[in-house]
């Protein structure tokens, strides 16, 4: 258990942050996105009828990306909170070592028993974190989930637009072909980011 | 930990805590000091957080632990009060009484449950139990807002990091032969306190007082002469050698 205990501690304000950092990289490649999709709804205006099933996969393509920064945005506020309940439990952790080695010490001391309310209160707050701790993360890691699976619409969708590009006259094809590829990198990009966040906690549960 | 009582009268006692011998090896030896009067304590500069498990079991055999009311740090170094983040979580409803100046800084080292009583540049006095003390200044001595207890009665100064020294493990708890003794602080004076300006008003503040023993957070107590003997040997030494 008190190896469990220090595990806790040091792996997963680290984990959180950790999550923070991939997510907040994840967002910016969103962002791109974002604008892209506005690049091509304005190419498939221009490329007229022959694009209009181009121009329909672009409000996918946007509404992909503004979804993805909001939930990269809640899961990066999330793994913060994470990050900082691991590093309080981390700190509560120390506090408990400290006052069980000074009661080991105080050994018959005559007032040691007056160390045990100080312990006890330090091991419900550690119960305590741990149970937020846990609940803290399951959140997170259905969140992260829920934007794994909305990102493997993405990469349908990245398909569906290269295929319609192809449908649209020269003139645009080979431009909108350029934005097809860019949402499918920065699909796969972000994908690429919440697969390592979903791995930084996945032994946990 | 060594744990002695140096003073006891009918209305409160002294005591004295150091030379741990489980402290671990590249951290500084540091003194702590205790008056405990009535059903009230107060912890005098208790010390960095690899100190905190010795001292409090330390502490626990002479006080319950929940009759520490009060913890003073005369100043704001790690050596001092780094430990706070824990006493933060062992005492309900006890004062901290520290330099104003230093309020935001000493606060990072984790208090959720203590109050902060902020000491006046000038000092200030408080009771603990049955006893009065004082919080004497003694700014840039060696911290720019820095404080020490005087406990009239007892006619004890606990004198923070004036008279410190800097000595192997298992050092004496007092002062010995002053004269062999001052090897052991001029650097530590001349060093760590800047300027002669406020060692000279200082001195001339203590020397109003009527002090039997003198009680400094690192190396040994002075005792009778020997507190006369550190005045006039401070008196004569330049500090702030950085700058010379």
């Amino acid at each position: 258990m008190q190896q469990k205990d220090n595990n806790f501690g040091t792996e997963h304000f680290v984990a959180a942050s950790i999550v923070a950092a991939e997510l907040h990289q994840a967002t910016r490649v969103a962002r791109d996105i974002s604008l892209t999709a506005g690049n091509a709804k304005a190419l498939a205006l221009r490329a007229g009828d022959s694009a209009r099933g181009f121009r329909a996969l672009t409000d996918f393509i946007d509404e992909l990306a503004k979804l993805t920064i909001k939930t990269a945005e809640h899961v990066n506020k999330l793994a913060v909170d994470i990050s900082r309940e691991a590093a309080d439990s981390t700190r509560t952790l120390h506090a408990i070592d400290h006052f069980e080695t000074a009661i080991k010490k105080a050994g018959e001391a005559q007032y040691s028993n007056t160390l045990t309310p100080a312990l006890n209160e330090a091991k419900q707050q550690r119960d305590k974190a741990l149970q937020a701790f846990n609940s803290q993360v399951w959140k997170l890691k259905t969140q992260l989930d829920d934007l794994a699976r909305e990102l493997r619409a993405g990469l349908v969708l990245s398909a569906m637009s290269r295929v319609e590009a192809t449908q649209v006259g020269e003139d645009h094809a080979v431009s909108l072909q350029v934005i097809a590829s860019k949402v499918a990198e920065a699909t796969e990009s972000i994908r690429n980011h919440i697969e390592k966040s979903q791995q930084c906690f996945a032994h946990i549960h | 930990m060594l744990s002695k009582e140096i003073y006891r009268d009918g209305r409160h006692q002294w005591f004295v805590f150091g030379r741990d011998p489980d402290k671990p090896d590249g951290i500084i030896d540091t003194n702590q000091y205790m008056i405990k009067s009535g059903d009230k304590a107060l912890l005098m500069d208790p010390g960095g957080i690899e100190l905190f498990a010795a001292m409090l079991a330390a502490i626990v055999k002479h006080v319950p632990v929940d009759q520490i009311t009060h913890i003073f740090a005369s100043h704001q170094d790690p050596d001092i009060i780094s430990s706070l983040g824990l006493w933060d979580r062992t005492l309900k409803g006890a004062t901290l009484h520290a330099s104003g100046l230093w309020e935001g800084f000493i606060r990072h080292f984790g208090m959720d449950t203590i109050s902060y009583d902020a000491i006046p540049d000038e000092g200030s006095k408080v009771t603990i139990g049955n006893t009065s003390i004082e919080f004497i200044p003694a700014h840039y001595l060696h911290s720019s807002a820095n404080f020490h207890v005087y406990d009239a009665e007892a006619k004890i100064l606990m004198s923070g990091d004036v008279g410190a020294a800097l000595e192997g493990p298992g050092a004496a708890m007092e002062v010995e032969d002053f004269d062999a003794h001052t090897a052991h602080m001029r650097y530590f004076h001349q060093r760590w306190m800047p300027s002669n300006k406020a060692k000279n008003e200082w001195i001339e503040s203590v020397s109003k007082l009527d002090i039997e023993l003198m009680c400094p957070q690192h190396g040994r107590m002075f005792r009778g002469d020997d507190v006369k003997r550190f005045l006039d040997w401070f008196n004569k030494l330049d500090v702030g050698i950085a700058n010379n």
